[in-house]
């Protein structure tokens, strides 16, 4: 009785259990888990899409790339013509002379201090939120990304069907490249941060020298970025997407950023930015565009671009018209008609431009990037490199070309593998690179000796091929040229510098939640 | 699979059969009569068994209580009659049997329900308790549960809106949670409500809640169950009790059976109620010309130069001839009025244990006692219970309901709205057809039609395998529909007529099937228990907004336009869940005096995630029923029944879904033409979430005394809460905002106890019952999320301060109060602390010249900055009930009856916000808000004074000092309370006389609900408040009903 007792119970479990596994599996209709995410390459590529999107999104959040990179050298300033408009862009752009002396938030009026005469920017906000330049002080979004590259790669590396081999194998190194990329940017920004690999890091951390960050980065990505294609076989996703160059060239940057703090080993760093640099050239991906093609380069997804992010309204709505350099330096008819448009609204110092652009030496760039009113301070400056194809009936401040938000490209790479071979002595290779970059440009070959003149004059091609991309007050830093007034209209003393006055102030949220954070000293 | 089950029943079945096939013996013809042992009354439709390996049913008694059965000499015959003791006798040749049965009143002999099965209550381990319907029948309520205010130990109800249709709170053994909605004196915490089982099918009661708390969408299903059908309501209060209810039992499990059918002859019952609810006393207010003069003093004492000249040019105060500025309205005599309701039910049932039936037809309407606000009910249940013969079971349940709630212009719990305008100015004018401003159209004109509809059908079979052996399956299916349409006026809404509707969809699908097994021998018991439960969810809601109507009178139809609409769409509460369980009890007792008791539980759910989908809850209980001993058996009665009860129980509920596991996914946008799909940055995943555990251990000791006239009820208990969630923000070097953290805990511990005396003997004719019962608990916060010190609640929200008000510090008890410390009253400005490094008095934080000075609140400058700001705040006081219980008695006498029942709640603090708001009604004497006198109150009037509350009436204070901001322990008061909840009188006709008007009972009683509460508190209603402790002044107010009803029965 009882055995058969036992067997019916058996019997009824085992018909209960029948089918219970499918009967838990109910796929949500209204959103996806990460259970039903990750199943094939597209989800791969969709999530991976979304981190280089979220990106370009913090860079678009404000007036980014100019304020990180440009404003801070003091030789951009405010036109202070009657420009303004209902936009008042006038008083918007009156910030930029807080810029010029590193006010970011010390003094009264600072760049931060929303309610100043010179806060006006901050106040602005488009499609509803804000663009204020605190959002620079904000790295939450860096951290999105870096969390989420790490997802990425934790994901990829449990395995996704279908992606398998080489595309795994890319897609890790993509994530890696996705994080030292937002690594190295943030470390220029707020000189120490908190660093992790680990996905779905909860606990607080302090924050890491930069130094050490950098170099952990280094060899993370050094490690895989052969993983990387060369080149994708979409052309829509020419240089918006991971390529062995791109790593190449984020190495060499992340090199020579430790070769100007730790300078103690700055030999291998700047070996280590040569021979990436080389590796680069030797690749035969990348071409200098002739000076007359400069629209293509600035739009994005050009043969000489090596990594951009890019916002074209005709995949997408407008993006935030002041996050682009290129705005603030036109002016009708090179802008889109209205009164904000009939002079441009900021400009570069003269005495700066006639230093870069000695009387007397040709260069296709003074004619081509400039107009005759070039050494105007009153709204008729215009930078022509940043010219384009308008819209057709465009108007008002929108009414711009458009353009990417170059990263990285081919003459920037060549300018520091010159400079690096500069560094390291090797004036007459480091002199090669420079005078491809001055071919280009129909300027003379670079005659003069070598070791210091070499370097300032890798420095000074620099400041002109690269003017207003986000690289000027970078290489002010790590080159310690912030120091001397030489080189700059804002100079830092040794002991700003060392206090950390280059760097960016870091939001007080940051602190919340974690015991172990502090701000930066210098604010 | 199949073949092989095929041949175990035929196998099984094949083994039973022989059984059958006894001998016949020798039978004799036994007649008799079966007599209630007490009352001598027949007792028609007594089940006669014949006592054999299964007992097989011979007859019944008929109408007189006569019966005739011919059974073989030697056999033993089984009485068996609902509400009475199963008497046997042994029959030893032709006889005349009179039988006379006793009640089954004693506690210990009842039947209850563990794991839905029946079983004695004698050899159950777990803490339950069990009231009957008849109990809580007189008094007219659209939710059963308030009923069970003060009657069960360990149960805290607190009926804290008086709005028709909403449930109070219920909490059992204390609080198990530590989150909260709303903010400031708005904070409600999250529902944890218990699971309810009505029926034996489980059933999600905080459905309402669905669409967020306090907030339009749907009926709870509680609300759809009239008292009138209601046989029973068992509440299981501890875990070994609701373990194998799972992880939805996690907060206490209420059992509800309805009526079934117990006569031969059809019964047709009639409950009539003729109620009337009435608004509690309404604050005094100063009318007409004394308030304006109140006003005017008010400028006059304290204003500047320049509020003596706004007076003229502030035409409320000035123009006293103006016909719209010289009235004395009262506004709470138009919001606030009395309403006559009715309720009706019908319930026809019959039957006998082989066949029976009942069905029930309900009517209650209740218009709320705000204008425009009410709510509804009609129900429909069928029940038909068929057991052919003992091996057979099958019951087929229906109920249909439709239930209609009336929110006015309010939602919810809240009608801030009302309150707002029940106090303008009494020197305004009055609606009328040329007055009517849009808040008052609002209250008055929106059109709320919020109604659910609900069809539910379920079905049971049974079926004894062998002796001993029984498989059950019951399965349900309930759907509903609420939809809840808002119509505004145009003159409501900026002259554009405007829609809100709102409409869900709930479907539930729930099968059990389960099998028992019991064995006896040599005194040794044994049952074995199993079941699976599956259920399928789905709920969908939406809703759609639009402006500009044709008019007030077409309202549709609706559409999208750019222009006119106001949002709408599936709102995110949609969710489709599974959940499949198994359980599994086992239960030994030896001669039924030492019983073990072992339950354990596997709960999964789709939504848990795969790596742990199983919840588990074990559980383990025993228990002595040392009556039964011998050295404590004796005739003298003093001892009628004794036990003691060990038990612990685990039950676990999952926290969180496959999203905070593994993260939520969304597409958002594209880039470049390549389509994105991201992880939504809010909520990082936690991999390792652990579910909720709640461990409870009891101990209990039940002893009934001297032939049943005094017993009591004793439990007390250890309560864990371990992993509670909790959003916790994170770094932002996280990258992501919040944490789904679960490891906050918190302990309960209490003492329940229920006392029960009946001191006149049985053959008395007045029977007098009283009853106390009292629950003491106390709740500890052992442990806050990342272990962090205090956590302000709530998080996200401010308050008008900017911070909440509600703390949770861990050691503490679960929610304080996180106000500002009030010490009194700066008697004169030289009272008034100076810091002696600046030389400057003490000031808030509004200006640096804000200083304090006579009449001025002293607030304990905690950090001793000289500045009175958040940083001052300390957590202070309890916003949960310490004791909290009732007293019920139960007088009769020949036909008439009196019951009265009271509740009471001791020590616990609340906060006064209504006395707060009082006092802030004053501080504007420009604006148009009604004055309330304050002449009962000693507040600070000239330096020098020693005043209990500081100066009122300069207004200047408010912005500088604020002296009368709700988040001070000045308004932190006693909520202790002693409500008598109702009185009934009834009056039961004589039988006799009624048989010949052709009806078997007659009773008419007059009752009456909420009548009066005992309180040292100074606000309105000490039970008014939020579960978080607010006296909200926008709350509902809770109304005294006065009732007459009637019972009718053929």
């Amino acid at each position: 009785m009882k055995k058969y007792l036992i067997c019916l119970l058996v019997a009824t479990v085992c018909t209960w259990q029948y089918g219970c596994k499918k009967f838990l599996d109910v796929p949500p209709v209204d959103k996806l888990s990460g259970l039903t995410f990750w199943q094939s390459k597209a989800d791969v590529d969709a999530f991976a899409t979304d981190i280089y999107a979220q990106f370009r999104n913090k860079l678009t959040s404000t007036s980014f790339m100019p304020a990180v990179g440009e404003l801070r050298s003091g030789y951009i300033l405010p036109a202070t013509v009657s420009n303004s408009n209902s936009g008042g862009e006038k008083n918007i752009r009156a910030v930029y002379s807080q810029f010029a002396v590193n006010n970011l938030k010390q003094s009264p009026g600072a760049v931060l201090d929303p309610n100043s005469a010179t806060g006006v920017w901050n106040a602005q906000t488009y499609n509803g939120a804000s663009v204020s330049f605190a959002n620079i002080t904000k790295w939450f979004e860096f951290y999105t990304v870096i969390q989420d590259a790490n997802i990425m790669y934790d994901r990829v590396n449990k395995g996704v069907p279908g992606v398998t081999g080489a595309d795994k194998k890319r897609y890790l190194a993509e994530a890696v490249f996705l994080r030292c990329f937002t690594y190295f940017f943030i470390v220029r920004l707020y000189g120490d941060v908190t660093y992790y690999t680990q996905p779905y890091q909860q606990d607080p951390l302090p924050r890491t020298n930069f130094v050490t960050v950098l170099n952990k980065c280094i060899a993370d990505l050094a490690a895989v970025k052969n993983d990387l294609p060369l080149a994708y076989s979409d052309p829509a996703l020419l240089a918006i997407r991971a390529t062995r160059g791109a790593a190449d060239d984020l190495l060499m940057n992340m090199n020579m950023w430790n070769a100007g703090f730790d300078k103690a080993n700055r030999a291998t760093y700047y070996q280590n930015t040569a021979d990436l640099g080389a590796e680069i050239i030797a690749s035969n991906t990348y071409q200098l565009l002739p000076l007359a093609n400069f629209d293509q380069v600035m739009r994005g997804r050009s043969a000489e671009g090596i990594f951009e992010f890019v916002q074209s309204t005709n995949y997408e709505a407008a993006p935030y018209w002041r996050a682009f350099f290129g705005e603030m330096m036109l002016r009708y008819p090179n802008k889109g008609t209205g009164a904000d448009n009939n002079s441009s609204h900021a400009y570069f110092k003269a005495s700066y431009l006639q230093r870069l652009y000695p009387a007397g030496v040709p260069d296709n760039r003074l004619t081509q990037w400039f107009d005759n009113t070039w050494l105007s301070e009153s709204g008729n400056f215009q930078l022509l490199k940043y010219k384009g194809n308008l819209l057709s009936n465009a108007t008002g401040p929108q009414a711009i070309p458009e353009w990417g938000l170059i990263i990285f490209r081919y003459a920037e790479a060549i300018l520091l593998r010159a400079e690096a071979l500069a560094a390291l002595g090797n004036d007459s290779e480091a002199a090669n690179m420079l005078n491809m970059i001055r071919a280009r440009a129909g300027a003379p070959a670079y005659a003069g000796p070598g070791g210091q003149d070499l370097q300032d004059a890798i420095f000074n091609e620099r400041c002109k091929e690269l003017m207003g991309e986000g690289h000027m007050y970078f290489d002010l830093i790590r080159t310690g040229r912030i120091l001397d007034p030489k080189w700059t209209a804002d100079p830092l003393t040794q002991d700003q510098f060392d206090r950390g006055g280059w760097t960016w102030p870091i939001d007080i949220s940051a602190l919340y939640n974690n015991p172990y954070m502090s701000l930066n000293l210098y604010w | 699979m199949k073949r092989k089950l095929l041949l175990i029943l035929i196998l099984s079945a094949a083994l039973v059969a022989p059984q059958y096939l006894v001998a016949q013996v020798k039978k004799v013809l036994v007649k008799g009569m079966v007599t209630d042992k007490e009352t001598k009354e027949a007792l028609p439709g007594t089940s006669i068994l014949l006592d054999d390996a299964s007992p097989k049913g011979l007859t019944a008694s008929n109408a007189k209580g006569e019966f005739s059965a011919s059974v073989p000499v030697g056999a033993t015959l089984i009485f068996r009659s609902v509400g009475y003791k199963e008497k046997r006798v042994k029959i030893t040749g032709a006889e005349t049997l009179n039988v006379e049965m006793i009640t089954n009143s004693t506690s210990l002999n009842e039947v209850v329900l563990r794991g839905y099965v029946s079983r004695s209550k004698e050899v159950t381990t777990g803490a339950s308790f069990t009231i009957s319907g008849s109990e809580i029948q007189d008094v007219p309520v659209s939710n059963a549960t308030e009923l069970l205010q003060g009657k069960v130990p360990g149960l805290n109800i607190q009926v804290n809106t008086g709005a028709p249709g909403y449930p109070g709170t219920i909490l059992v053994r204390g609080v198990s949670g530590i989150n909260t909605s709303g903010s400031g004196s708005e904070s409600f915490l999250t529902p944890t409500s218990p699971l309810f089982v009505i029926d034996g099918i489980p059933i999600d009661a905080d459905n309402a809640a669905d669409f967020g708390f306090n907030s339009p969408g749907g009926v709870s299903p509680l609300e759809l169950i009239p008292v009138e059908d209601i046989a029973s309501i068992e509440v299981l209060t501890d875990a070994q009790a609701t373990a194998s209810y799972g992880s939805k039992g996690a907060y206490g499990v209420f059992i509800i059976q309805t009526r079934r059918g117990n006569s031969k002859k059809p019964k047709v019952r009639y409950t009539g109620n003729y109620f009337v609810t009435a608004p509690p006393n309404l604050r005094t207010t100063l009318g007409g010309k004394a308030e304006r003069d109140a006003k005017l003093l008010e400028i006059l004492a304290n204003g500047t130069y320049n509020d003596l000249l706004k007076v003229s040019t502030t035409p409320i105060l000035s123009d006293s001839l103006n016909a719209y500025y010289r009235n004395s309205t009262n506004w709470q005599g138009i919001y606030y009025v009395s309403t006559y309701n009715t309720t009706h039910n019908i319930g026809i049932e019959g039957g006998d244990t082989k066949f029976n039936y009942s069905t029930n037809l309900n009517y209650y309407a209740q218009n709320g006692i705000i204008q425009n606000t009410g709510y509804k009910r009609y129900t429909m249940k069928m029940l038909m219970d068929y057991r052919p013969d003992d091996k057979f079971h099958t019951q087929v349940i229906f109920n249909v309901g439709l239930g209609k709630q009336n929110n006015g212009n309010g939602q919810g719990l809240l009608q801030t709205g009302v309150a707002t305008n029940a106090s303008a100015s009494s020197l305004l004018p009055g609606p009328s057809l040329f007055q009517m401003t849009s808040d008052m159209a609002n209250d008055f004109n929106v059109k709320d039609d919020n109604s659910t509809k609900t069809f539910s059908a379920s079905a049971l079979l049974g079926y004894e395998l062998f002796k001993g052996l029984n498989l059950t399956n019951t399965g349900s299916y309930a759907y509903s529909m609420s939809a809840d349409e808002k119509d505004y006026p145009a003159a409501s809404s900026k002259n554009r007529a405007a829609v809100y509707s709102y409409n869900d969809r709930n479907a539930n699908l729930y099968n059990r099937a389960g099998f028992t097994y019991s064995k006896e021998f040599r005194g040794h018991s044994f049952f074995l228990q199993g079941f699976n439960e599956i259920w399928a969810k789905d709920f969908q809601a939406g809703y759609i907004s639009q402006q500009g109507t044709p008019s007030d009178q077409i309202l549709g139809p609706l559409g999208y336009s750019t222009h006119d609409s106001r949002g709408g769409g599936v709102l995110k509460s949609f969710h489709n869940e599974h959940t499949l369980s198994y359980a599994g009890g086992f239960t030994y007792n030896y001669r039924r005096k030492y019983i073990l008791d072992l339950t354990y539980r596997l709960d999964g759910s789709s939504i848990a995630g795969f790596d742990s989908p199983y919840a588990k809850n074990p559980s383990i209980g025993f228990r002595w029923n040392f009556d039964k001993e011998k050295f404590l058996a004796n005739e003298s009665g003093w001892l009628n029944e004794g036990d003691i009860r060990l038990t612990y129980g685990q039950v676990i509920r999952p926290t969180g879904d496959i999203y905070s596991l593994y993260g939520q996914y969304a597409p958002t946008g594209n880039y470049e033409g390549s389509n994105r799909i991201g992880i939504d940055n809010t909520t990082l995943p936690n991999s390792v979430l652990r579910s909720t555990t709640n461990t409870t251990y009891n101990l209990g000791v039940d002893m009934t005394m001297f032939n049943n006239k005094f017993s009591f009820v004793f439990n007390t208990y250890f309560k864990k809460v371990t992993n509670i969630p909790w959003l916790t923000p994170v770094p932002t070097t996280d990258g992501f905002s919040y944490l789904l953290s679960n490891d906050a805990s918190q302990v309960n511990y209490g003492y329940e106890l229920q006392l029960t005396l009946r001191p006149l003997a049985k053959t008395s004719k007045v029977q007098w019952n009283l009853s106390l019962v009292g629950s003491f608990n106390r709740d500890f916060l052992t442990k806050l999320p990342g272990n962090k010190n205090q956590i302000i609640i709530p998080p996200n929200k401010t308050s008008a301060d900017g911070i909440g008000s509600t703390v949770l510090r861990a050691g503490r008890n679960t929610y304080s109060y996180y106000i500002f410390n009030y010490q009194g009253v700066y008697s004169t400005t030289a009272q008034v602390p100076v810091d002696p490094v600046t030389g400057l008095p003490l000031r808030t934080k509004v200006s640096t010249t804000a200083f304090f000075k006579a009449g001025d609140p002293i607030w304990q400058d905690t950090n001793g900055d000289y500045i009175i700001d958040d940083n001052d705040r300390q957590a202070i006081g309890n916003s949960q009930p310490l004791v909290t219980g009732g007293l019920n008695t139960n007088l009769t006498y020949k036909g008439f009856g009196l019951t009265m029942n009271g509740s009471f709640t001791f020590k616990r603090d609340i906060m006064n916000d209504a006395l707060a708001s009082r006092f802030r009604l004053v501080n504007n004497p420009f604006g148009t808000s009604v004055y309330l006198p304050l002449t009962d109150l000693n507040y600070w009037k000239q330096s020098g004074d020693q005043a209990a509350y500081p100066n009122p009436f300069d207004y200047t204070r408010t912005g500088i000092i604020s002296p009368f901001k709700s988040e001070q322990s000045l308004f932190m008061s006693n909520g202790s309370y002693f409500k008598i909840n109702n009185i009934t009188l009834s009056y039961s006709f004589d039988k006799k006389f009624i048989s010949k008007l052709g009806m078997s009972n007659l009773r008419v009683y007059a009752s009456a609900n909420n009548v009066i509460t005992f309180s040292p508190y100074v606000g309105p209603n000490p039970e008014n408040v939020t579960g978080a402790g607010w006296d909200v002044s926008g709350g509902y107010p809770v109304s005294r009903t006065y009732n007459i009803g009637l019972n009718l029965e053929f």
